[in-house]
């Protein structure tokens, strides 16, 4: 980064950055699919949004749409004209299999171009960000549990960061 | 959250109080170039339901919407809908095609009681009807405005005839 940053300029909803991701840039045009791929995971964090209706229930939803098979993520990527994909849930890796299925559905789909984030609190290891990003996965994103937010550095999520 | 003291800042956002202050604070120690420079993205609540659930809204009404329906600044559909009699369906239809309305124009539902058109057109014809009078009985025009897809949640409607 070479720029000072003195002025911080707000867009009218109070947001700023001095960086986007592409994940990012996708979704402020409204162009990025919610893939919702499992409401199971293991942690309680406090702040955790999830309705009752997916809250640790093994569900998959793309945006509002119920998925009942991979057809149904197609067709709802299709009615937004959709640009790309953000993965989450629920914990997406406890369902490694199933999110790297989406991956492929997906890049095959609607091509390389179509950009895919995936949210994780859990800490992959070497072998699992392999084969995420050998599927096509273009964006990851850390959550780290709130325990360790005052430790992460020589943690577990330090090392896969740094491996990502 | 409401445990841990977090309230919003006011009843119509989902806004934390305070967070947007934490977010300024952490841009100005990590994310200054003199300051470590970090990559800080701050993504307010209002952003996301303002703007991009909004943008995506727009984009799904792009896809959706039939020549008829207008498309409003929120992305939800905004169109005329004729309900009548399955009996009459074919002489109201047989009307609009007499009156110059081309195909595109309006949509048959499924089982021919309802049909569907322009707002404005929808308001013309209730207007002449208000005027004039019909022969159609028990014909009903609304103006509907709904979300843009099938058997999208409606947002409003009005009985205009």
């Amino acid at each position: 980064m070479t720029e000072k940053l003195t002025v911080i300029e707000r867009d009218e909803s109070g947001s700023y950055n001095n960086f986007l991701t592409d994940g990012c840039r996708c979704c402020r045009e409204g162009a990025k699919m919610v893939l919702f791929v499992t409401g199971i995971c293991h942690r309680e964090c406090f702040f955790c949004p999830l309705s009752e209706e997916r809250k640790n229930l093994d569900v998959v939803f793309a945006n509002e749409r119920a998925v009942f098979s991979d057809a149904d993520i197609l067709e709802e990527a299709r009615s937004m004209d959709s640009e790309g994909t953000g993965i989450t849930g629920g914990e997406p890796l406890l369902e490694l299999e199933r999110v790297i299925r989406y991956i492929r559905l997906l890049k095959n789909e609607f091509g390389k171009e179509h950009h895919i984030h995936l949210y994780t609190s859990a800490a992959p290891a070497a072998d699992v960000l392999k084969k995420l990003s050998d599927a096509g996965l273009d964006e990851i994103r850390f959550h780290p549990p709130a325990e360790l937010w005052k430790n992460l550095p020589g943690s577990v999520y330090a090392e896969s960061l740094k491996t990502a | 959250m409401k445990k841990r003291g977090y309230v919003l800042i006011d009843n119509e956002s989902n806004t934390a109080r305070g967070s947007a202050e934490i977010a300024e604070k952490a841009f100005v120690t990590g994310g200054a170039a003199d300051s470590g420079g970090a990559r800080v993205n701050f993504c307010s609540s209002r952003y996301k339901d303002a703007v991009q659930l909004r943008l995506r809204l727009l984009r799904t009404a792009r896809q959706y919407a039939r020549p008829f329906d207008e498309i409003t600044e929120d992305g939800t559909i905004l169109f005329g809908r004729i309900e009548i009699p399955e009996t009459s369906a074919d002489r109201l239809i047989l009307f609009l095609k007499e009156n110059e309305l081309p195909e595109e124009a309006y949509a048959v539902g499924g089982s021919k009681n309802r049909i569907e058109t322009a707002a404005g057109i929808a308001e013309e014809l209730a207007a002449i009807f208000e005027e004039e009078g019909t022969d159609f009985e028990k014909i009903r025009i609304w103006i509907i405005e709904q979300y843009p897809f099938e058997g999208g949640f409606v947002v409003g409607s009005e009985r205009i005839y």
